[in-house]
């Protein structure tokens, strides 16, 4: 146990950065996956979860460690440029997928929404790079406005997000879209 | 950061050896006219080395090892903006920002984001390799290599991952970056003014700093570099960067390097954390 929790330790400790929340059921562990200054308090940690760490469960946490330590510190150019992804819907009621690809040429910020067939573009886009909320509008194959405003966040990880508002025919709901 | 490393001849000091060694000695022991010249050190100034029809060599000559290093700024800065910032290039203070660079809004608050939080994000600490003007400043140095069998030249680095760059120098143009796939390095086209090896590049991608310091960029960057070798110790850098996306107006800096005794050492990025645990060491 002591072993594998310093394995870990190590791994979590040094150039990966984690925010995210994994939590591994049944028998595994449960583990918050954030940032330590050092191996010992990572370890302080594991040993109050109290919890039993399997090999299996143990190599596993590696490897997605690893896996997401190139992924989650690249950070790009202009901050929109790319594809995003995600489900807007009330709480609790049925989601709607939406993919997003932006473009920035310098002077506008381009969109397509739901590439394809039914592809709709951005009309108006915005990024206050002072706070960095973000909107733009649209408007649905069925006539329906769209509007959406949110706010750009962890804009030094490669998957970053966008959280806000997605409102469309008058009814917000709630959209997290993350870059892919 | 200036290491020091111009080779100074003591003329005074009448060590024949070092003379030689230094390139500042005719061809034998120094005269005893010299030798009785005050102990005071004169910097030799070698000439720049040149092949035998004239072009100027930015490599090592026969017989010698050597390579580039030492830069004398640690970032690129506008050229004529003074501001204190370390190697790494972390401004000392972060109002200084907005004079680094004739940056757009977005791209000074990236700026800023990323010197106020350490540079934390920087894609090197992934293994990502610096590119652009970046690798001129970072560890480990770098050599020029003029291919001349074959119309190109290399640049081949000590430090990110020890990787190398290509230049064309058989007239083509550097592309339309709309029109190129972006890589890290970019496609460079080369071609001589005098002494001075010009270089233009772009079609870059932007998952890479191009500087320390964390200057953004997108894949509309281009660059045009201008190397020239005044004299046999020193590399005189001016690069001007355009990339309309990002910058309001095409901007210049420049810096020099020193031509350094030895081989380039072998450096690779590693995850340190992960060796440290297949090898037990803490």
């Amino acid at each position: 146990m002591q072993i594998i929790g310093k394995s870990i330790c190590r791994a979590i400790t040094g150039p990966i950065k984690l925010s995210q929340v994994v939590i591994f059921p049944g028998n595994w562990v449960i583990f918050p996956m954030t940032k330590f200054t050092d191996n010992k308090e990572c370890r302080k940690s594991i040993k109050m979860l109290g919890e039993v760490i399997s090999m299996k469960a143990a190599w596993l946490f590696l490897l997605l460690s690893l896996s997401l330590s190139s992924s989650v510190q690249a950070q790009e150019g202009f901050p929109l440029d790319g594809t995003w992804r995600g489900f807007w819907g009330v709480p609790g009621g049925e989601e709607t997928l939406v993919v997003i690809v932006m473009n920035w040429d310098g002077e506008n910020i381009s969109g397509r929404i739901n590439p394809g067939r039914n592809m709709i573009f951005f009309e108006e886009a915005s990024l206050d790079p002072e706070s960095w909320l973000f909107n733009f509008t649209s408007t649905s194959k069925a006539d329906e406005p769209i509007a959406f405003s949110g706010m750009l966040e962890d804009i030094g990880a490669y998957d970053r997000t966008i959280t806000g508002t997605w409102t469309i025919g008058g009814i917000e709901n709630q959209l997290v879209l993350t870059r892919e | 950061m200036k290491m020091g490393l111009k080779k100074l001849c003591s003329i005074g000091f009448g060590a024949a050896a070092l003379l030689l060694i230094a390139g500042c000695g005719d061809s034998g022991a120094p005269s005893a006219e010299m030798a009785e010249m005050p102990a005071s050190p004169v910097e030799a100034v070698r000439e720049t080395p040149r092949f035998d029809d004239g072009m100027v060599r930015f490599d090592r000559v026969p017989g010698e090892l050597g390579y580039w290093s030492n830069p004398s700024k640690p970032s690129l800065v506008e050229e004529g903006v003074q501001v204190s910032m370390d190697d790494n290039g972390l401004l000392s203070d972060i109002n200084d920002a907005d004079q680094v660079a004739p940056f757009m809004p977005w791209a000074l608050s990236l700026y800023k984001y990323r010197q106020a939080n350490g540079l934390a994000d920087d894609p090197v600490n992934a293994c990502i390799s610096p590119a652009g003007p970046r690798h001129l400043h970072y560890e480990g140095g770098f050599r020029i290599i003029q291919d001349r069998n074959y119309n190109r030249v290399y640049l081949i680095f000590g430090g990110g991952n020890r990787g190398w760059r290509l230049i064309n120098m058989d007239g083509r143009q550097a592309p339309d970056p709309d029109e190129v796939a972006g890589t890290y390095y970019g496609h460079s086209a080369g071609h001589w003014e005098g002494d001075t090896l010009v270089v233009e590049s772009s079609g870059f991608n932007d998952r890479f700093w191009f500087s320390n310091g964390g200057l953004p960029h997108t894949p509309a960057l281009s660059l045009v570099e201008r190397f020239s070798r005044p004299d046999y110790e020193t590399l005189e850098y001016e690069v001007e960067i355009t990339d309309p996306r990002t910058y309001t107006r095409p901007w210049t800096a420049s810096w020099t390097l020193d031509w350094v005794d030895g081989e380039i050492s072998e450096k690779f990025c590693e995850q340190i954390e992960a060796i440290d645990q297949y090898t037990g060491n803490n």
